[in-house]
């Protein structure tokens, strides 16, 4: 009996088509990412050291172990604080910068570049460059403050318990804004003059246009903004790792996973904790998921 | 054998997983020729190598890449002069100090080894219980034992089986301002104590180089007498300055039945003399954010009176630094209750048993010749290392050594590593790669915890690995 073969319309052979390009990239995304996270997850229920041979079934130990220890609640308490003041931070300077570059004046193109530039220096650099202005002993903050008489002796940013975990988010904020600050912008360029012509002829002053005009319009961009942001400051590395290599309290869980799994080498713990992390970032990816669905529900 | 499997079973379950559960049928299809594609391709590319002889591959070392040039020279030298002699390319893989440790741990989880490595970390001994190290007594035995100082052998034994062969030694050494003393009224003379080591009066022991400290101390002039660094970010730095006092006065990680110890009576004092640096004000309070380079530069930079440091500083100091070569006096290792011993494990050279062993073994032959180890220190000076084997001490060469270089060698032979005075122990030599000793020093100076506080968590610290 001869195989009959579906007729396949145009579409559906371009859409088949369309899939079989995908796959490498598939493939690919399959190997980076899911594999190394369902790699992690396995490896969270093992005992499993780069210095011991074999891996070992321990169940949720090394979840008892981690949640046990002191050092990965501050870390966590530090995150949250580290991605939600980071994220406000960044969307109120990115906000604020954003109004500012929505105006004419002479010189704008030169100050969105500069404004820019947070962005564009590589990270190593720029946190080379903060480590030296923030440096307790030859730092050109210290030196400034101290000649302008608000200090007598030099603050110690990194050093010190609380100021340094102030000093990380600081670098943060100034390292991430500029994303924010575009996204805005596009966002304000994107709100019809005709609403502010209106709103003045009603006699609505400045105040009134931003907060009922200018915020409502930006309400969509705002909520991605904001989650986004929150998912990136959760994620960060870099800025910690570089400026403090996690002391003076300053861990994050991804500092501490990190320093957990390559320092102290314990995979298992450090991939505990890994779990942890993509256990909140999947809360904020999925209200980031939903948000994006109302809106264009709406 | 086990390992590999249970890897293997891993991979498989993963891959089960999406393929019944995750895949349709097409899907399945176009995964399976990638799959077979890439198969081929490996098999190819693995069936080519190993049909290469030892001649035909290079021998991959890894090792620290050296701030100093004439030390990157030397090993070139040598590597090059070893590949017209054998024909093995010697390919060198210089990593940055910092990321040492964490790069040589993520290629041994993923199975992917070095050829052999020449470190200061006890590697062999680290990753013993792994069976990735090829055990080479073999080749001790075959230049001889009695090369090697029998202490230096027994610190890489594991199990009876050698692990590292000790190469040479980065002498660390006590920097100071010999200038900066003079002022303060010392006798930078040195004496000679009666087993002909050499030492300078009033500068001998933790206390009497404490009260140095005061009298050469300036914070008002940016100028501060001692930089130790109090970091974590200054990783070995701040450890062995730590573990080195704290050793000095007694303490230990375990007692003779390998129970912990670190919160030992000794230990809490040699934590008390921590703090008491610390309060003195000699160090200055940014110390708590150096990084590895912060206490050379500044002492170099000219700020700073002493500094515990591997011996990097002696070859940079020249006619257009801040301080002169003359300026340096390097002092006898300060001493505590219970001797003086310094944190510094020798240089040694681990072989892994996989990829080019025999190119490896050949290449640690040639290396620790007396005539390879002699050209070597012709060209890089002597300083930044210090011979270990005895034919090479005896050389002619080290018989003109000037004052400072005298009391680097001399001090070689306090180095200790951290399962001192015991056996080595593999967790022991994870923890000193753990900020054990680091936070100690953050907790003192940035939480002003007491010394018996400080001491307790390291002994907890020191169960946990111990009892994991």
């Amino acid at each position: 009996m001869p195989i009959l073969r579906k007729k396949l319309s145009l579409e559906e052979k371009d859409n088949r088509i369309g899939r079989r390009f995908l796959y490498p990239a598939i493939i690919v995304l399959l190997c980076i990412i899911a594999f190394p996270v369902l790699y992690s997850f396995i490896l969270s229920f093992f005992r499993w050291r780069p210095t011991e041979p074999g891996h070992r079934f321990v169940a949720m130990k090394n979840y008892y172990d981690v949640y046990r220890d002191e050092r990965f609640l501050i870390s966590i308490f530090n995150t949250f604080i580290y991605a939600f003041i980071g994220a406000f931070g960044k969307i109120i300077l990115g906000m604020g910068l954003a109004l500012l570059l929505n105006k004419k004046f002479p010189g704008r193109a030169i100050a969105r570049t500069l404004l820019m530039l947070p962005w564009i220096i590589p990270v190593t650099a720029s946190l080379t460059a903060w480590n030296w202005m923030l440096d307790g002993m030859y730092g050109v903050i210290n030196i400034i403050l101290s000649r302008m008489g608000l200090i007598t002796t030099y603050i110690n940013f990194l050093g010190e318990k609380g100021i340094a975990l102030a000093c990380v988010l600081m670098v943060g904020i100034w390292m991430g804004y500029p994303q924010m600050m575009m996204m805005i912008l596009a966002g304000l360029q994107s709100i019809p003059g005709e609403l502010y012509e209106a709103a003045e002829v009603e006699g609505a002053g400045k105040i009134r246009s931003f907060f009922y005009i200018t915020i409502p319009s930006l309400s969509g961009v705002l909520k991605t903004s904001i989650i986004l942001s929150i998912i990136w400051t959760f994620n960060a590395f870099n800025v910690i790792w570089l400026l403090t290599r996690g002391g003076s309290s300053t861990h994050i869980m991804n500092t501490l996973a990190y320093e957990f799994s390559f320092i102290n080498m314990r995979y298992d713990k450090g991939a505990a904790m890994s779990v942890t992390i993509l256990f909140f970032l999947a809360i904020f990816l999925f209200i980031h998921t939903k948000m994006q669905r109302e809106d264009s529900l709406q | 054998m086990l390992t590999v499997l249970n890897e293997w079973y891993t991979v498989y379950t993963i891959f089960t997983i999406f393929w019944r559960y995750l895949m349709k049928g097409s899907v399945r299809k176009n995964v399976a020729i990638a799959m077979m594609v890439l198969f081929s391709l490996s098999a190819v590319y693995a069936g080519g190598n190993t049909e290469k002889s030892v001649a035909d591959k290079p021998v991959d070392v890894w090792m620290i890449n050296s701030p100093v040039e004439t030390i990157i020279s030397a090993f070139d030298a040598a590597g090059e002069n070893f590949t017209a002699e054998t024909g093995i390319e010697v390919n060198y893989v210089r990593v940055p100090t910092n990321d040492f440790h964490t790069k040589l741990v993520s290629s041994i989880s993923a199975g992917v080894y070095p050829d052999m490595i020449i470190w200061n970390s006890s590697p062999g001994v680290e990753f013993s219980q792994t069976g990735a190290v090829l055990p080479v007594d073999e080749i001790v035995n075959e230049i001889g034992r009695g090369q090697f100082g029998e202490g230096s052998l027994k610190m890489f034994t594991v199990d009876g089986d050698l692990l590292e062969i000790p190469f040479m030694v980065r002498p660390a050494g006590f920097h100071a301002r010999k200038d900066w003393l003079e002022a303060a009224g010392y006798n930078t003379e040195p004496k000679i104590d009666s087993d002909g080591y050499y030492y300078y009066e009033g500068l001998q022991t933790w206390e009497e180089l404490l009260e140095a400290a005061k009298k050469i101390n300036d914070p008002s002039n940016g100028k501060y007498a001692m930089g130790f660094a109090y970091s974590r970010k200054a990783f070995g730095d701040s450890a062995s300055f730590c573990m080195s006092i704290l050793y000095s006065y007694g303490a230990s990680l375990l007692d003779e039945n390998g129970n912990v110890a670190i919160d030992s009576k000794e230990a809490i004092e040699g934590l008390e003399m921590i703090r008491k640096i610390w309060e003195s004000g000699t160090v200055p309070s940014a110390a708590t954010t150096w990084d590895g380079g912060s206490n050379n530069n500044f002492f170099i930079g000219g700020d700073i009176g002493m500094v515990f440091n591997s011996n990097s500083i002696m070859g940079k100091l020249n006619d257009t630094t801040a301080v002169k070569p003359e300026d340096l006096l390097m002092i006898p290792f300060p001493s505590g209750p219970a001797g003086s011993f310094m944190s510094a494990n020798p240089e040694s050279i681990t072989i892994f048993n996989k990829g080019n062993v025999e190119g490896a073994k050949a290449f640690t032959k040639y290396l620790l010749k007396e005539e390879t180890q002699v050209s070597m220190f012709e060209i890089m000076g002597f300083g930044y290392y210090s011979p270990l084997k005895k034919d090479v001490m005896e050389n002619e060469l080290f018989s003109n050594l000037n004052q400072n270089e005298r009391v680097l060698m001399q001090d070689a032979r306090k180095a200790i590593n951290v399962s001192f005075p015991y056996d080595p122990n593999a967790k022991l030599n994870a923890l000193y790669s753990s900020f054990l000793f680091d936070d100690a020093l953050s907790r003192i100076a940035v939480d002003g915890w007491n010394s018996e506080r400080v001491a307790a968590e390291m002994a907890k610290k020191v169960t946990e690995v111990i009892n994991d």
